[in-house]
């Protein structure tokens, strides 16, 4: 047992990675990290199992966990919580998530140790009047018998030796559809090997990539289905819309992204949109990504509607461009109303709710979560409403004036062409 | 002042009746219906060269 102040962070996260992993904790008030020697982290133990067990110079098999409070504490204080002497509550509230070291290096950039799973807090919700949503679910932590919860999406860097960029980001990806969905949670390498069943034109182990189709064969593999999206075939906020609207499901949307050099040449790479921060209008102002070559929750921003990205890709790494080339979508099949029809409604109410100076938003949700959310409002024949059978899942389009909801227009998300199933009138 | 607010409420549920109306009237055409699957072609269509392009990075 370890316990340190957060000020000697550089000696344990160092690398590009691991600085940004140092300032995000920084914002996040970070004052105390314990260091949990020798733990043993699933995926990296499966990973190790398929991979490096077969190597003749092995690294080790256990990892080792950073663990990060905003109270400041020593290692006496901690020593005195176990045994019961100190209250474990002040520390329970103080915890911000942890880091996984894995014991390897990675000499392709900066010769740091890898990062492993990671769970940390988000960004506070709000933000002066702008608000923050982010995708998370509960992750749980024991330290010493001591449970700790918090809400975050895990995030880790690409171990090249079996899973790329493509790989992390449906790893990333799973966390969330393995709650919604029940599908599996596996290790990257698993992820791989799924994936490549499907041939690409590069080796698969040591994995360097995935293309688009073994990325929906895998996908495919895990029961579900996958809604692509082309970004640049149109000309509306389609990035901001598609992201709000799969995110109030908790369902998470990958971005391809198109990366182009100084030289002209170009690099393509997939990353997670695990959030965004929108204005008091709904207007997006800034995407959150996990983005396994920078951190969790990296800021991105925008001048054209997030169709390009201003993101550290152009700022520290020496890219001219980073364009969104498609959104893929991993979705329950039972969700048949595919992205491309539901939103050309959603234009249609759009632009006639501008014309009346009111705004849109709509989004795809399940009816429990939708029904249980009516319950704070004041509708019009409200019992009816709630009592009314609906499917799983529902598209909804709801429209504003002056920041309050006056109607919604409810859509079978199970059926193959939009079809409204009821209006929800709210009283004003 | 009450009178007031029921007015702008009445307005309001005016121009939210004419916007539920003219799309409902538009969107299950058949030339909005053609215009729809179009438009989802359009947003879903990947080329060939992409879909075997590798994520490298």
């Amino acid at each position: 047992m370890e316990v340190v102040p957060f000020n000697n962070i550089s000696s344990y996260l160092n690398g590009n990675i691991g600085k940004y992993l140092a300032d995000y904790l920084a914002e996040l008030q970070a004052s105390t990290v314990v260091i949990e020697e020798n733990y043993v982290d699933r995926n990296f133990l499966i990973d190790y199992a398929k991979f490096y067990a077969r190597s003749f110079s092995a690294p080790e098999r256990f990892t080792r966990r950073l663990h990060f409070f905003s109270k400041k504490f020593s290692e006496l204080h901690l020593k005195n919580a176990l045994e019961g002497n100190k209250s474990l509550k002040e520390l329970s509230e103080s915890y911000l998530g942890f880091v996984v070291i894995k014991p390897i290096k990675d000499n392709d950039i900066d010769g740091s140790f890898l990062i492993g799973r990671t769970a940390l807090k988000t960004y506070p919700k709000t933000d002066g009047q702008d608000t923050r949503t982010f995708l998370t679910h509960p992750c749980e932590a024991s330290l010493y018998g001591i449970p700790f919860k918090i809400n975050s999406l895990p995030f880790q860097t690409q171990d090249k030796a079996v899973a790329a960029c493509a790989t992390t980001a449906l790893w990333v990806s799973l966390y969330p559809l393995s709650i919604l969905f029940q599908v599996p949670m596996l290790s990257p390498s698993e992820i791989t090997e799924k994936a490549v069943t499907f041939p690409g034109e590069q080796r698969n182990f040591p994995s360097l990539g995935l293309n688009l189709l073994q990325m929906v064969n895998f996908i495919n593999f895990i029961g579900l289905d996958t809604e692509n999206i082309n970004v640049p075939s149109i000309d509306t906020t389609i990035v901001p819309d598609a992201v709000k609207a799969y995110i109030s499901a908790k369902i998470p949307v990958i971005a391809c992204l198109r990366l182009i050099r100084k030289d002209g040449l170009e690099d393509y790479h997939a990353v997670v949109i695990s959030g965004y921060k929108s204005d008091i209008n709904g207007n997006v102002k800034e995407l959150y990504i996990h983005d396994d070559q920078i951190g969790p929750y990296s800021r991105v921003r925008s001048q054209d509607s997030f169709k390009n990205w201003i993101n550290e890709w152009v700022i520290d790494y020496n890219y001219q461009k980073v364009i969104v080339k498609r959104l893929l979508v991993p979705i329950y099949p039972k969700i048949r109303v595919t992205f491309g029809r539901i939103y050309s409604v959603y234009l249609e109410y759009q632009e006639r709710a501008f014309g009346q100076g009111f705004y849109c938003k709509f989004f795809l949700t399940q009816v429990n979560h939708y029904k249980r959310s009516l319950l704070d409002y004041k509708l019009e024949n409200k019992i009816d409403i709630l009592s009314r059978p609906l499917p799983r899942f529902i598209w909804v389009i709801r429209i504003f004036s002056e920041y309050k909801p006056i109607v919604d227009v409810v859509f079978d998300g199970t059926e193959v062409f939009p079809k409204d199933l009821l209006t929800v009138g709210f009283s004003m | 002042m009450e009178r007031k607010e029921n007015k702008k409420e009445k307005e309001i549920e005016q121009k939210i009746k004419k916007i539920l109306e003219d799309v409902e009237k538009k969107t299950y055409t058949k030339k909005n219906l053609e215009k729809m699957e179009d438009f989802h072609k359009k947003i879903s269509y990947i080329s060939p060269e992409d879909l075997l392009k590798s994520f490298t990075i």
